[in-house]
C-alpha cells in the first residue's frame, strides 16, 4: 500500500473554525472532516462543470 | 408598506440645498420625488447621541449588495457595525451605495466647473446646522440613482427612473439624525439632466413595524459590536495634529497568528481529488493549498451566516 499524506497548514483562527466543525460531527476527528469537505466540495465543482457552468 | 401615517413634520427641499433632520427610534423619514421626478437624494445618517457612530456603505454593500432596497439595513461602521435603520419602503427600487457623493473638487477637475453645487458641501452645510464639520460628511447613501457595472468591471451611471411621488421610507432603528440634499449633478445622469425639489417628512412609525425589523436576526446585539466604552481610546480626539504616544504599547488581536500542519492521509481517491482541484488552478498550487481551499469553501457554504460572497454560481445556497 502506498499511504499518502497532505499537510494542510492552517493557523490557530482556522483551526478553531475547524474544531468548532468537528464538533458539529459526533465521533469524527479532524482528518474525517476535511475529507469530507474534500469529498462534497469535489462532487458540488463536478457537477457544476458537468452541467456547462 | 401602505401605512396610514402621521405626519409630524415636513418640508422641500430645494435645488443646492439640503436639511438635516431628527428621526428618533421608530420614527419614520420619507424622501419622496416632486414634479416629474428623476432626482437622486444622497443621505447621511448619525447616531443623535454619539455622531461618531454614522451610516456606512460599505457594511451596507457587503449584507445588502450595491443597490439596497425595502428590507436593507443601514449599517454603521465598525466597530459598531449594527442596524440604525432601515428600509421600509421603496417604490422604485433603484439606489446607489457604490457611488461617493459628488464634491467642489469633482466639478472642478472633470468639468472645470470649481463653483458648483456638490452633495458634499450641501451635506456638510446641512449638517453645520448641528455642529459637525465639513469632514463628518460620510459616504451617502444615493436614493433613486440609478447605477451598475458594466463587463469591465466599470461603473456606470443611467437615466433616473423614479417619477412624481415615488418615495423610500426610512425606520430610525436608534435615534438619528438624517440629512438629505437634492444631488448636485446637472451635468451627469444622476438627475436627468435637471435638479428637482424633493420632499422630506418624518412619521410616527408604528410599534408593529418596529417590532418586525427588530425580531430580525441582524439585529441581535453581539460582543463584536462594541461601543465606546470598550474602546482603548474612549475620548473623541480634540486637536486635529497627529502625534505618537511614547507610551504606547501594541495590543493586536490572536498574534502571533501561529501556522500550523495538520496531516491528513489521503487515500487514491482523495488524492485524485485534490490533483483535479489543482489543476482548474482555481483552487492552490498543490494538494495541501486545495484541501484548505475545499474546507473552506464547504464551510462557507454549509455553515456561514449571511451573504456568501463565493465567486461560482454554484456557492449560492
Ligand atoms: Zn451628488
Amino acid at each position: 500500500m502506498n499511504e499518502q499524506r497532505v499537510d494542510v497548514v492552517l493557523n490557530q483562527q482556522q483551526r478553531q473554525l475547524l474544531d468548532d466543525t468537528v464538533a458539529r460531527f459526533p465521533g469524527k476527528n479532524r482528518e474525517e472532516v476535511l475529507l469530507q469537505a474534500l469529498r462534497e466540495f469535489a462532487a458540488e465543482q463536478s457537477q457544476s462543470a458537468g452541467s456547462g457552468r | 408598506m401602505n401605512v396610514d401615517r402621521q405626519l409630524l413634520y415636513e418640508t422641500v427641499i430645494q435645488p443646492g440645498t439640503g436639511k438635516a433632520l431628527e428621526v428618533l427610534r421608530g420614527q419614520v423619514l420619507r424622501i419622496e420625488q416632486t414634479e416629474d421626478g428623476g432626482q437622486c437624494a444622497d443621505f447621511n445618517c448619525f447616531n443623535l447621541r454619539d455622531y461618531k457612530e454614522h451610516f456606512h456603505t460599505a457594511r451596507t454593500r457587503h449584507v445588502h449588495g450595491l443597490r439596497p432596497t425595502t428590507g436593507a439595513f443601514l449599517w454603521s461602521a465598525p466597530p459598531r457595525d449594527r442596524p440604525i435603520a432601515v428600509v421600509v419602503t421603496d417604490t422604485v427600487g433603484n439606489n446607489d451605495i457604490l457611488y461617493g457623493r459628488c464634491s467642489a473638487w469633482l466639478y472642478d477637475y472633470q468639468y472645470g466647473l470649481p463653483v458648483h453645487a456638490n452633495c458634499h458641501d450641501m451635506l456638510a452645510e446641512a449638517e453645520r446646522e448641528y455642529g459637525l464639520t465639513s469632514d463628518d460628511v460620510h459616504d451617502s447613501f444615493n436614493f433613486f440613482m440609478n447605477t451598475g457595472i458594466d463587463q469591465d468591471g466599470r461603473p456606470f451611471i443611467g437615466p433616473n427612473v423614479s417619477g412624481k411621488g415615488d418615495h423610500v421610507e426610512l425606520l430610525a432603528l436608534i435615534d438619528t439624525l438624517m440629512v438629505a440634499n437634492v444631488c448636485g449633478a446637472d451635468v451627469m445622469a444622476t438627475n436627468n439632466f435637471q435638479y428637482k425639489p424633493l420632499r422630506l417628512a418624518v412619521y410616527a412609525g408604528t410599534d408593529e413595524e418596529l417590532r418586525e425589523h427588530e425580531r430580525r436576526p441582524e439585529m441581535r446585539p453581539t460582543e463584536t459590536q462594541r461601543t465606546p466604552e470598550q474602546f482603548r481610546v474612549k475620548e473623541v480626539k480634540a486637536t486635529r495634529e497627529l502625534t505618537r504616544d511614547p507610551s504606547y504599547v501594541s495590543e493586536f488581536i490572536n498574534v502571533p497568528i501561529e501556522l500550523e500542519e495538520v496531516s491528513v492521509a489521503l487515500t487514491d481517491e482523495d488524492a485524485a481529488l485534490l490533483d483535479g482541484l489543482v489543476q482548474t488552478g482555481s483552487f492552490g498550487k498543490d494538494r495541501a493549498e486545495a484541501l484548505r481551499w475545499a474546507f473552506h469553501h464547504w464551510w462557507i457554504k454549509n455553515y456561514m451566516q449571511g451573504p456568501k460572497h463565493l465567486a461560482r454560481e454554484s456557492a449560492e445556497a
